[in-house]
C-alpha cells in the first residue's frame, strides 16, 4: 500500500472511531455540561504543568540511574553485577504504587524530605531507572561482539572501544525504546495523586468532586494525557523509520 | 617475528589447541589449513591476545605478549587483523573506518590520517568508496576496506582469519589478489584459509592443523604434492573432491 493511501485510510478510521465514541456519548441521554469544568481550567493547567515537570525530572533521574544500572549489570565484577541485578529485580517486581508509598511514608520522613514534587519525581526516577537501565544494557549487548574485537585488535583501549565503536551503535537502537519509556512514565506519574501531589489526575479528581461532573472532568484529563503521549509516540515512530527499522519490514499476520 | 611456543587452549571440555609451536619469520607468509574446528582461528587469535592461551608463550618481534592493559593495546596495534566477517564499523564511512585507530591510538593529525587512508584505499582498489558506509559496500569491497583499516596502523604483521570464506565465489579471486600483492611486498602474514590455490601460490610455508595440533608443516609443494601423513592426505582429497 502506498504511503499516501495509508495515511488517508488511517485518518478516515480515526475520525470514524472518535466520531462513533462521541455519538455514543451524546446519545446516552446524559446532560453534558462542560461549563463548570471550564471554570476550573486553572487546576488542569497547573496539573498538566506538574505532570510534565515530575515526568521530566523523573525521566532525567531515570536516565542517570539507568546508566549506572547498565554499567553495573555489564560489570566484570560479580558483586557489582549482583547489586545491579537486585535493583532491577526489586523495582520491576513491585508495583510503582507500592514503591511510591514506601518512598513517601518510610524513606522521605527518614531523610527529612517534605516536598511532594521531589519525593514523587525521585520515586519516578528510581522506578524508570530499572527499565531504562535494561534498555541501555540490551542496546549495548545487541552490538556484535566482532565490533568489540575489531576495535581491540586495532589497539583501541576498552574505554575507547566503548566510546567510539560500541556506544554509537547501541545508542541508535535505544532511541525508540527510550521514547517508549518516556511515554510510559508520563502515564505512571498519574499515581502521584495518591500522595496528594497536584498533578493532572489529581486535578481531575478535584474538579470532579467540586463540580459533580465526573464524566466531563475525566474525559478532559484523558484528552490532555493524549495530547502529550500521541506526539511522543509519533516522534518515536518517525525516529524508528529514520533509523531504518520500519515496523513494516517485519512479518505481517 | 611471531613466535608461538607450547600454546594450549581449552574451551570448557573442548581442546582447541594442544601444545602448538609456530614461528613466522619476518616477511614470511604462513598459511594454516585444516578442517573447521581444527584450531586455526584460535591460534590466530592468540597472536593478538583476543584469546589468552592457558599455557605457552607468544612473542612478537622478540617481545612477550602478556596480560596488562597498556602493553596489550600496544601489541595489538602492531598486528593487523582481518576477520572472517570483516567487522567493519557500520556507523563509519570506509574512510572513517580506516582513520579511526590511527587518530585515536597513534594520535595522528586528522588530515595526515586521511591522506594515508586514501593512499591505502587506493592501493586496495576502493578509493572511490571513501564516503560509503559498510552496508552499501559489495561483498568484495568489504574485505578490502578491512585490509586497509588494518594496514593503516602500520602493522609489523598481518593476521587473516578465513577472509574469503564469507564471500561469494566470484569475489574470492580479487581479494586473494590483494593479499598476494601484500605478501609480495614483504608483509609478514599468518593466514587461516580454505583456499588451497592461494596457499600454494602465496605461502612460503603451509601448516596443516587437525584437532588442535599442527600435524604437518612445510613448503607448499611438499605439503600438497607429497603429503606424509594419512590425516593430511584425507583432508586434501576431501578438499579436492569439493572442487
Amino acid at each position: 500500500m502506498s504511503r499516501g493511501r495509508e495515511v488517508l485510510v488511517r485518518a478516515v478510521l480515526t475520525v470514524a472511531v472518535v466520531g462513533a465514541f462521541v455519538a455514543a456519548l451524546l446519545a446516552s441521554g446524559y446532560q453534558w455540561d462542560f461549563r463548570p469544568i471550564w471554570k476550573y481550567r486553572g487546576l488542569y493547567v497547573e496539573g498538566l504543568w506538574k505532570t510534565l515537570a515530575a515526568t521530566g525530572v523523573g525521566y532525567a533521574t531515570g536516565l542517570v540511574a539507568g546508566v549506572f544500572v547498565a554499567l553495573a549489570r555489564l560489570s566484570r565484577t560479580l558483586p557489582v553485577r549482583h547489586l545491579g541485578d537486585l535493583y532491577v529485580e526489586i523495582i520491576r517486581g513491585t508495583p510503582f504504587l507500592v514503591q511510591l508509598l514506601v518512598a513517601y511514608f518510610c524513606i522521605a520522613p527518614l531523610l527529612g524530605l517534605e516536598s511532594k514534587f521531589w519525593i514523587g519525581s525521585i520515586a519516578l526516577g528510581v522506578f524508570a531507572g530499572a527499565y531504562i537501565g535494561e534498555v541501555f544494557r540490551a542496546g549495548i549487548e545487541s552490538v556484535d561482539r566482532g565490533q568489540f574485537e575489531a576495535a581491540r585488535s586495532l589497539g583501541l583501549s576498552r574505554r575507547r572501544t566503548m566510546r567510539h565503536v560500541v556506544f554509537p551503535q547501541a545508542f541508535k537502537r535505544m532511541i525508540p525504546p527510550l521514547t517508549g519509556e518516556l511515554i510510559a512514565l508520563t502515564k505512571e506519574s498519574s499515581l502521584l495523586y495518591v500522595i496528594a501531589f497536584t498533578e493532572l489526575s489529581f486535578a481531575a479528581k478535584q474538579v470532579s468532586s467540586r463540580t459533580i461532573k465526573s464524566f466531563e472532568a475525566y474525559l478532559v484529563v484523558a484528552v490532555l494525557y493524549l495530547t502529550v503521549t500521541i506526539p511522543l509516540s509519533m516522534l518515536a515512530r518517525r525516529l524508528e523509520r529514520r533509523l531504518g527499522q520500519s515496523a513494516r519490514s517485519g512479518v505481517e499476520l | 617475528m611471531i613466535e608461538l611456543k607450547g600454546i594450549s587452549k581449552r574451551f570448557g571440555d573442548v581442546v582447541a589447541l594442544e601444545n602448538v609451536d609456530l614461528h613466522v619469520a619476518k616477511g614470511e607468509v604462513v598459511v594454516l589449513i585444516g578442517p573447521s574446528g581444527s584450531g586455526k582461528s584460535t591460534l590466530l587469535r592468540c597472536v593478538n591476545a583476543l584469546e589468552v592461551p592457558d599455557a605457552g608463550t607468544v612473542h612478537l618481534d622478540g617481545e612477550p605478549i602478556v596480560g596488562g592493559a597498556p602493553d596489550i593495546d600496544r601489541h595489538r596495534a602492531e598486528v593487523g587483523m582481518v576477520f572472517q566477517h570483516f567487522n567493519l564499523f557500520p556507523h563509519k564511512t570506509a574512510l572513517e573506518n580506516v582513520t579511526l585507530a590511527p587518530t585515536l591510538v597513534r594520535g595522528a593529525d586528522a588530515a595526515a590520517a586521511r591522506g594515508k587512508a586514501m593512499e591505502l584505499l587506493a592501493r586496495v582498489g576502493v578509493a572511490d568508496k571513501r564516503d560509503v558506509y559498510p552496508d552499501m559496500l559489495s561483498g568484495g569491497q568489504k574485505p578490502r576496506v578491512a585490509i586497509a583499516r588494518a594496514l593503516a596502523m602500520g602493522p609489523k604483521a598481518m593476521l587473516f582469519d578465513e577472509p574469503t570464506s564469507a564471500l561469494d565465489p566470484e569475489m574470492v579471486g580479487e581479494v586473494l589478489e590483494v593479499m598476494a600483492q601484500l605478501a609480495g611486498e614483504g608483509m609478514t602474514m599468518l593466514v587461516a584459509s580454505h583456499e588451497m590455490g592461494f596457499a600454494r601460490e602465496a605461502a612460503h610455508r603451509v601448516a596443516f592443523m587437525d584437532a588442535g595440533r599442527i600435524v604437518e608443516a612445510g613448503p607448499p609443494d611438499s605439503i600438497f604434492d607429497r603429503p606424509a601423513g594419512n590425516r593430511l592426505k584425507a583432508f586434501l582429497s576431501r578438499v579436492d573432491a569439493r572442487r
